[in-house]
Formats: structure tokens, C-alpha cells, sequence
């Protein structure tokens, strides 16, 4: 909008100058300007994704540079904790349009942000036509995640594998894997199917996973209960925010870095409330 | 031999997290046999520094950390995806879960024991616990990251474009 301003003033003043309107160069500028906000909203938009699927800082920034050196000229990207904002500045350096977008929290998503950095580099490249390149993102975004089915079992596995790690038993160890396969399946239904904030979705997760793993002390079947249940809610710790908030700092993405951080911080709160909650519940002398 | 089987034992165990927990993050199945590779590779060197040779955790993490990193690097040229694809996943079984469950754990019981010395040493167990959970990631996510500013802008790897599927 800025821009199109300038322009209009810049063909006022040659009206009031009396010289005669180039036709020929307004048509261009205002090209130049639609141009400018097209490529805008849809880095954007793949900035958004990018985020959404739990890439770092460092990587959206670089894919963002590089396409808007393709596309115009120059992107200056900066990352808030709730919406990026990109400034696109045509090749001269002389007109710029600036846009943002919230962010939108899609769950971790590893194919995504390896795919949509794949096309960021295509686009780098081979300099890929942007109509091209639009529907080749629609493509990415549009792909399904790995089986529900699938994931809950390896995740469960997975847990399983952490309690025998930390020393657990066989009768710990299978413990574990039962209260995680309960806890992760409520957890996504809770927040993928019913939309309950991930945060309460975490705590009733925790405390069902923490109640299952009680067992060893209810019942007295384990000579290591206590892992049993110290282990059960491992698998909702956010590893990857963690590791996330670390790199961005190193990259001196501060704000962005500070947000995952407390994000992640909140999420292993709400962990340690489920827990304490299952622990009061089932009545044990667990802490 | 008890080594080497502990040792197989805690290879095979952080491969399976690492896949499992990397499988809740969406990673693609072809990246899963390089996940499994680094983490095991990590967490086996980690065991080792630790268990053999007595070097304290963070030291031991950033070693392990750092052989990840090294890895990943030809490994995502091969693949031609971003390092970060495995080494993060491969990370995941050395993430301080339990320092950061016994730093909320340790809150819980300060809040609970109004008694002061009982909580004086609980808020010294709050404080211990989150230190070295914060240190313990700050230190894996440096040693992972090391190896890719060293070599340059392998991160952003170039792609060719008989290469792009």
C-alpha cells in the first residue's frame, strides 16, 4: 500500500509539473508492485509453515533470503514469538512491502521443513518460475503425517526403551510401555481430535500415564516402581522445543530462542502437575 | 564382555528412542535407519566417557553431541536433507528428561514441605536439577552445531537440480 502511495504521488507531482504522464512507466511500477506483495504473501505463508512445523530460526531465515533474492531482491525477516514479519525490497533497493502472518502450530513436522527447505533451494537453484513454485508448496502442505497408528507404537517403544535405560526391569519396562500407549492416545485425542489445549491435553496425559505406572507399587510387581513411574511421562518432555530455543540463541535469534524456551518450560510444568496429581490420587509415598 | 553387551544393550536401546520419539516429530521413514545410526553412535559414546573413563555428564554429552554433528554432515549430503533431520532426533534420547522431571519434582516438594530446612534443600535440588538441564542441552545443542558451522554451509546444502525429485 505504501508503495502503490509513492507511486501515485510521484505521478501527481509530474501532473503538476505539467510534463506529459509516462504511461509506459507507470504500468511498469505498478507491476513491479503487485509483483512485490504476490511473492510477499506467499513467503509468508512459507514462513509460517516453516515455523508451524518446528524449524529453527536460522533455517527460516535462510530460506526466506534466499527465495526473495530470487523473487525480488532483497527479504529482511524478522521472527516474534506469535508472527513473522517480511520486508521485501525490489532489486534497485528502492521500493519495499512489507507483510506478516500469525503463526500456526501444526505439531512437529520434520517431512515438512525437509521438503519445504528442499524447494527453497530449488527455487535458489534453478530459479523456479513463482506460479511453480506456489504449487509445488500447496503439494507439501497438503501431505498426511506418518500413521497415528504407527507413531503411537513406536512412541510407546520408545518409552520403553528410555525405561530400560534408566535401569528399569522387564515388569517396569512393560508397565511403561502400556502407560504410554494410554497417555499418547489420549493426548492426541484430546488435542488433535477434541482441540483441548495442549497444555491441559498434557496434564490429563501425564496423570493417566503416571496412574498406569502406579501399578508397580499398587500391585507390587516390579523391583524398580519407582523408575517405572519417573519414566511413564518422559515422552511428553519437548526435546525438540529444547533443542530448538538452544540453537536459536546460538544464532542470535533471542526473542524466538526465549519463546520456545518458556514454551517448552510450560509444557514440562504441566508434565510434573499430571504427575503430582497421579501421585495424590493413587495415594503413594512416591515424593 | 559385560562391557561390550552393556554397551550393545545401550546402543540398541538409544536407537529405538531415538526413532520412536523422532516418529512423534514426523521424520521421514528413509531418515530413520540415519537416526538410529547417529543416536546409537552418540549415546554408546556417551555410556562409554561415563561409565569407563568417569567424565562427568556434560562433558560426555558435548563429545557425543559432537560426534552427531559429525556424522550428520555427511550424512545429509548424501541424503541431501538438512543435517538438523538426524541430529536432532539422534539427540532426543540424550535430552535430560529426568533432570527435567526432578527440577519439577523438586518444586512440587517445596511447595509441599512448608518446613524450613526440608525446604532449603529442595529449592537446592530445584536449582541443581534445572542448572544441569539447561547446561546438559546448551552443551549437546553446541557440539551438534559445531560441526556444521565448521564445515562451512553444509546446513544449506546445494541442491542440483538433476538431484530434486
Amino acid at each position: 500500500m505504501l508503495f502503490i502511495g509513492i507511486c501515485l504521488v510521484l505521478t501527481l507531482k509530474r501532473l503538476l509539473s505539467g510534463s506529459k504522464i509516462d504511461h509506459k512507466w507507470y504500468i511498469m511500477k505498478q507491476v513491479e508492485a503487485i509483483q512485490l506483495r504476490k511473492v510477499n504473501d506467499f513467503l509468508c505463508e512459507f514462513a509460517a509453515s516453516l515455523s508451524g512445523s518446528g524449524a529453527t530460526a536460522a533455517q527460516i531465515d535462510q530460506s526466506i533470503e534466499k527465495m526473495g533474492h530470487v523473487y525480488a531482491g532483497e527479504a529482511d525477516v524478522t521472527i516474534l514469538p506469535s508472527s513473522i514479519l517480511i520486508t521485501l525490497w525490489d532489486k534497485e533497493h528502492e521500493n519495499s512491502y512489507a507483510g506478516s502472518i500469525k503463526m500456526k502450530s501444526k505439531g512437529l513436522n520434520f517431512n515438512m521443513i525437509i521438503k519445504l527447505c528442499q524447494l527453497s533451494c530449488k527455487v535458489d537453484s534453478c530459479a523456479l518460475p513463482l506460479a511453480e513454485a506456489v504449487a509445488e508448496y500447496k503439494e507439501i502442505v497438503a501431505q498426511k503425517k506418518m500413521n497415528s497408528v504407527a507413531v503411537l507404537l513406536l512412541s510407546g517403544l520408545a518409552n520403553a526403551s528410555f525405561c530400560r535405560l534408566f535401569g528399569g526391569d522387564i515388569y517396569a519396562v512393560i508397565i511403561v510401555l502400556v502407560a504410554t500407549l494410554c497417555g499418547f492416545y489420549w493426548k492426541n485425542k484430546l488435542h488433535a481430535g477434541l482441540h483441548i489445549d495442549i497444555r491441559l491435553a498434557t496434564i490429563l496425559a501425564s496423570c493417566i500415564s503416571a496412574i498406569i505406572s502406579c501399578s508397580g507399587y499398587v500391585f507390587n510387581i516390579s523391583s524398580t516402581p519407582d523408575i517405572a513411574v519417573g519414566t511413564s511421562v518422559l515422552y511428553l518432555i519437548p526435546g525438540v522445543p529444547y533443542i530448538n530455543s538452544l540453537h536459536d540463541a546460538i544464532h542470535n535469534h533471542h526473542v524466538c530462542a526465549f519463546s520456545r524456551f518458556m514454551q517448552a518450560l510450560v509444557l514440562t510444568m504441566c508434565l510434573g502437575i499430571g504427575l503430582a496429581l497421579a501421585v495424590m490420587i493413587m495415594n503413594i509415598a512416591y515424593f | 564382555m559385560d562391557l561390550l553387551l552393556a554397551l550393545l544393550e545401550d546402543g540398541v536401546l538409544a536407537a529405538v528412542a531415538s526413532v520412536g520419539f523422532g516418529s512423534i516429530s514426523n521424520v521421514p521413514y528413509r531418515a530413520f535407519a540415519g537416526c538410529a545410526i547417529l543416536s546409537s553412535a552418540g549415546h554408546m559414546t556417551r555410556y562409554m566417557l561415563m561409565n569407563v573413563l568417569g567424565i562427568h555428564i556434560l562433558g560426555a554429552a558435548f563429545v557425543a553431541a559432537l560426534l552427531i554433528g559429525l556424522l550428520s554432515v555427511p550424512v545429509a549430503k548424501f541424503w541431501h536433507v538438512p543435517p538438523e533431520t538426524y541430529s536432532f532426533p539422534a539427540l532426543l534420547p540424550m535430552i535430560p528428561g529426568m533432570y527435567a522431571y526432578r527440577t519439577v519434582e523438586s518444586l512440587i516438594k517445596c511447595v509441599a514441605n512448608p518446613d524450613e530446612s526440608e525446604f532449603v534443600h529442595y529449592s537446592y535440588l530445584f536449582d541443581y536439577n534445572a542448572v544441569m538441564c539447561v547446561m546438559i542441552v546448551a552443551v549437546m545443542v553446541i557440539g551438534v552445531v559445531m560441526p556444521v558451522v565448521m564445515f562451512g554451509k553444509v546446513s544449506y546444502w546445494p541442491v542440483k537440480k538433476d538431484k530434486i525429485k
